[in-house]
């Protein structure tokens, strides 16, 4: 390469690590603005600020789910498998809602330590199989 | 390297490079929408549904071979942009700012058909997450580079400007990658190359990752063809062919 | 199964059909467009040749009107 094409080449690569220190600098400011997120064992260890929104996370409990039969009001219990809660939440629930799935609940605590969600996200996994698949792999995880 | 040099130069003259772009056109789009109608097909009619998600997982057969889009042309077109910024071979430059549109539409695509997902399965069209806040960045970056070609009047000072912008906006590619394990996001974590997707719910999916490829190869080289006429529109080769050349 | 059960999509058939809907209109958009731009582009040239000619026809009629004496390469 000739000496003007090689500055160029250094022009360049000197402009990219820039953005890139802006780009990385920007990202961990957002990394910061992540942590209004709690599992339930923060909040079982009272970390999560009363009437302030957050999120919270985990997964619906089985048999938790206690719908009400004339509102939207439904509660259930979220689990990191350490700690749970109790999240409430009047609305309609995502497709995905479920006794296991991995919920995100936006919304406030209220001073009586209970959850008031004004929005509950489903997170779902990385796997994609047929339902008859499904069953049969359940079946043989019954099976000892 | 000269040597090299001197045949990319000939072989890669304006005038070569649109006869040769003329003659692979059809070898990548009959295949390429051939593919497309098949994968279409396969994914809607002939794939089960899924276990949790229902019918409504087969947006995924479009959503993610336009998400594998968005960023495999922002890479083709880095490495044209590279090529254009280091030797100013015009070809290169027209190519990189070929790229741009077409990318733009695959990140919409990926934009539109994951907030149609979203709201059935999450219960949102939108989340300022890691993941769909980078892959928005990511379509706004290809609008800057677009924006930037028409803004400056001389077209190859145009075109090397926009080259750079290419590079630069090269960071947010890993972020998007990578968003989903940097971040906790709402977003699912990889499912192809973990093997975590039964093999009749794969197979249209792959279909279609490749139809897209080829898809992009056939629109790739229609419009790099269509600059050199509009750049080179006042150079003999193309006034002989717009006389040649009658309207069909 | 019935059409019906098929465009219905188990109850997601909006979702389905609108994300299949664009993808089709974003892909034909993409393929057709260059070819309508390419006959624009190209019948902007010959109106330029036939401008030029006129032009030059105007300039030297007792001259070698028509021909193609000048070449577009030097503009």
């Amino acid at each position: 390469m000739t000496p003007t094409r090689k500055r160029r080449v250094y022009m360049i690569l000197i402009i990219i690590m820039g953005v890139t220190t802006a780009v990385s600098l920007m990202l961990a400011a957002m990394n910061k603005n992540m942590e209004f997120f709690y599992d339930p064992s923060q909040v079982a260890a009272g970390e999560a600020p009363v009437d302030q929104l957050i999120r919270v996370g985990g997964m619906v409990v089985e048999g938790s789910i206690v719908r009400t039969s004339n509102t939207l009001l439904t509660q259930f219990d979220v689990t990191d498998n350490a700690h749970s809660m109790t999240v409430s939440y009047t609305g309609i629930l995502p497709d995905l809602f479920r006794e296991g799935q991995g919920i995100i609940a936006k919304g406030k605590m209220n001073d009586t330590g209970q959850f008031i969600a004004a929005e509950v996200l489903a997170k779902h996994d990385e796997t994609y199989m047929p339902p008859e698949v499904a069953s049969a792999m359940k079946n043989k995880a019954a099976q000892p | 390297m000269n040597r090299l040099m001197r045949w990319i130069h000939i072989k890669g003259s304006p005038e070569n490079y649109y006869r040769l772009a003329g003659r692979l056109i059809p070898w990548f789009a009959i295949p390429g929408l051939l593919l497309l109608v098949t994968g279409i097909v396969y994914g809607l009619v002939f794939a089960p549904p899924d276990y949790q998600q229902g019918d409504a997982y087969r947006i995924i057969f479009i959503h993610v071979p336009s998400a594998w889009m968005s960023l495999f042309i922002y890479l083709g077109m880095s490495v044209a942009a590279a090529i254009a910024l280091i030797w100013r071979i015009k070809v290169a430059e027209l190519t990189a700012m070929a790229c741009a549109p077409i990318g733009a539409v695959f990140t919409a695509l990926t934009l539109l058909t994951g907030s149609l997902w979203g709201k059935p399965m999450w219960g949102t069209y939108w989340e300022w997450d890691a993941r769909m806040t980078s892959e928005l960045i990511l379509l706004f970056i290809y609008l800057a580079i677009m924006g930037l070609y028409q803004a400056i009047e001389d077209r190859r000072k145009a075109a090397r400007a926009a080259s750079l912008l290419v590079l630069v906006g090269l960071v947010n590619i890993p972020i998007i990658h990578y968003s989903v394990q940097w971040w906790s996001t709402l977003h699912q974590g990889v499912t192809v190359l973990d093997r975590k997707m039964d093999p009749s719910m794969l197979w249209p999916l792959l279909i279609v990752a490749v139809a897209t490829k080829l898809i992009f190869a056939t629109n790739l080289l229609q419009r790099t063809r269509l600059l050199l006429i509009s750049t080179e529109s006042r150079k003999r080769w193309v006034r002989e062919m717009a006389k040649t050349e009658t309207p069909s | 199964m019935s059409l019906s059960e098929f465009l219905n999509m188990g109850g997601y058939g909006f979702f389905v059909w609108w994300s299949y809907g664009l993808f089709a209109i974003a892909i034909l958009w993409l393929l057709l467009l260059p070819r309508i731009q390419k006959r624009f582009r190209l019948k902007e040239v010959r109106q330029q040749i036939a401008l030029e000619q006129l032009r030059e026809q105007r300039a030297g009629k007792s001259s070698i009107s028509g021909s193609q004496s000048s070449s577009p390469e030097s503009d």
